[in-house]
């Protein structure tokens, strides 16, 4: 039995008006890849952006319920008020749909996290190099760190929004639709990536794939009308 | 459906072939009724020596140094202030009260400047006469404190769209990453927002420099070569009309026509600067 590294209790979540996410209950154990499905619409990126607490960036966005996370010193509450959300960020690293890389070359793309969280100068092209390596993308672009961006392909491009976030060693990792966008060859290597990431992290991943799901998920959890319902596990 | 495609071009077309050429023929136009002036006397002295036309000198040294001392102060004290209102209303407060502040804004540039002016006389003159207890309160100071709140409702609003147009992308990703809202803006949506910024400050400093009314109303229209912001001081502005209101047939009216070129390459030199160190930026 692996320890819980998520626990939700109680969550709801609510857009304007609307109540998007219905008392959801749910553990999450360390070191598993757990794929949230269900229709579009259902609130399975709202549950993503419960765990890091994105919805409070978001206008209009509530969210009410208790979470907890385990980074090593036993279950903390992240949902509190007073729990630092630029720390809790920092450890819960997140890759959007869309690859979103900021306007600038590769280098400062994959530095840009390590300055925020204000780690030394010395450490940052080791860590740079390994987060990149970890995402199958430094042989790629090794020699052309200082390129833009902008200029790598879709599958490259999420590999980096990948390694970005790798590159602060987060404890969670949220994917919302990680390969939707891309390419057969750039899924597979993406699906790789996410296998051997998970006995590093946590990982909790929104897809409607469930060819992708049956592939790489140890539980599937299907979101229907704010309702979560486990489907799944790797061991069924 | 391609042929009538071609309508719309051409009209487009010469719509921005006539505004470059009308821009361009006004430089020409007053570089041609220039040339007497220039011919007759001293390029360096009538751009250098003070306004003495009774001795036959017609120097628009001081209209010059004095509207840059008004304009590039005032463009000192609107830009800070622009620049925090527009964070304000973008970042610091989105909803309902930055919105009520930008329309507030809007309306705000809509105001003629004249009504500037009269405020200006009824309470900033005042107010400087008193505090620093030194001439007739009309003077630098006060026209740059007047022109600021003029040029800054312009800086603002493109100070706030250039700050609203960085991509959601962008921000939620730096959001995503743990950014304080002090980092997000240092380190994403000031250099993203940069060149609209610029474009802000220009627009203000084109605003400051071809400001008439504020000036003649404020500044006191003194000739004498200013050395103090609490000097008396005429811009080329006020002096163009100044005189245009009394003469057009002298040597002064003749003068003009290099206030006005001055004016246009006084302009150009600090659109050429501002561009300039947007790229190195």
């Amino acid at each position: 039995m692996k320890k819980t590294k998520i626990k939700v209790q109680d969550l709801n979540f609510f857009y304007g008006p609307h109540h998007i996410l219905n008392k959801i209950n749910l553990d999450i154990p360390a070191g598993t890849i757990t794929a949230v499905s269900g229709p579009s619409g259902q609130g399975k990126s709202s549950l993503l952006t419960a765990l890091n607490r994105l919805w409070e960036n978001i206008d209009g966005a509530r969210a009410t319920g208790r979470i907890w996370i385990d980074f090593g010193k036993g279950l903390e509450e992240i949902s509190k008020k007073e729990y630092n959300v630029h720390h809790l960020r920092q450890k819960v690293g997140m890759v959007f749909q869309m690859p979103n890389p900021l306007p600038m070359s590769i280098l400062k793309n994959m530095q840009f996290p390590l300055k925020l969280a204000g780690i030394s100068k010395n450490m940052v092209p080791e860590k740079i190099e390994t987060a990149l390596q970890q995402a199958h993308l430094w042989e790629e672009v090794k020699d052309r760190l200082s390129s833009d961006a902008q200029m790598l392909s879709g599958g490259q491009l999420q590999r980096l929004c990948i390694a970005r976030s790798l590159v602060i060693q987060p404890e969670v990792l949220l994917l919302d639709e990680p390969t939707a966008s891309l390419d057969p060859a750039s899924v597979e290597k993406i699906e790789q990536l996410l296998l051997e990431l998970k006995s590093r992290c946590t990982i909790v991943m929104v897809s409607h794939y469930m060819d992708q799901i049956r592939r790489i998920a140890d539980r599937n959890l299907l979101l229907s009308n704010g309702n979560l319902s486990l489907v799944t596990t790797k061991e069924q | 459906m391609l042929g009538n495609d071609r309508i719309p071009k051409i009209c487009l077309q010469t719509a921005a072939w006539g505004c470059a050429s009308l821009t361009f023929g006004v430089l020409v136009f007053m570089a041609w009724l220039s040339i007497p002036v220039l011919r007759a006397s001293d390029t360096v002295h009538i751009l250098t020596l003070p306004w003495l036309p009774g001795q036959g000198q017609f120097g628009i040294g001081p209209m010059i140094l004095g509207s840059l001392y008004i304009s590039v102060l005032s463009l000192i004290m609107a830009a800070p202030v622009s620049f925090g209102a527009a964070i304000f209303i973008r970042i610091t407060r989105p909803g309902t009260l930055g919105k009520f502040f930008q329309h507030l804004v809007e309306a705000m540039t809509a105001i003629p400047t004249v009504v500037y002016g009269f405020i200006g006389i009824f309470l900033i003159v005042p107010l400087i006469r008193e505090t620093f207890v030194q001439g007739s309160g009309m003077c630098i100071l006060s026209a740059a404190i007047m022109l600021s709140l003029v040029i800054s409702p312009t800086m603002i609003l493109i100070f706030s769209q250039s700050i609203s147009s960085v991509p959601r992308q962008y921000t939620i990703a730096v959001e995503a990453m743990g950014a304080t809202p002090a980092q997000k803006f240092l380190m994403i949506i000031l250099p993203c927002a940069w060149k609209g910024i610029l474009t802000g400050l220009i627009l203000g400093f084109g605003r400051a420099v071809g400001d008439t009314l504020i000036a003649l109303m404020i500044s006191g229209n003194t000739i004498d070569f200013p050395r103090h912001i609490l000097d008396s001081a005429r811009t080329l502005t006020a002096h163009i009309a100044l005189v245009t209101a009394a003469d057009f047939d002298s040597m002064e009216f003749k003068t003009l026509f290099v206030c006005a070129l001055t004016l246009y390459l006084l302009t150009c030199v600090g659109v050429f600067f501002a561009r300039a160190a947007g790229k190195r930026q």
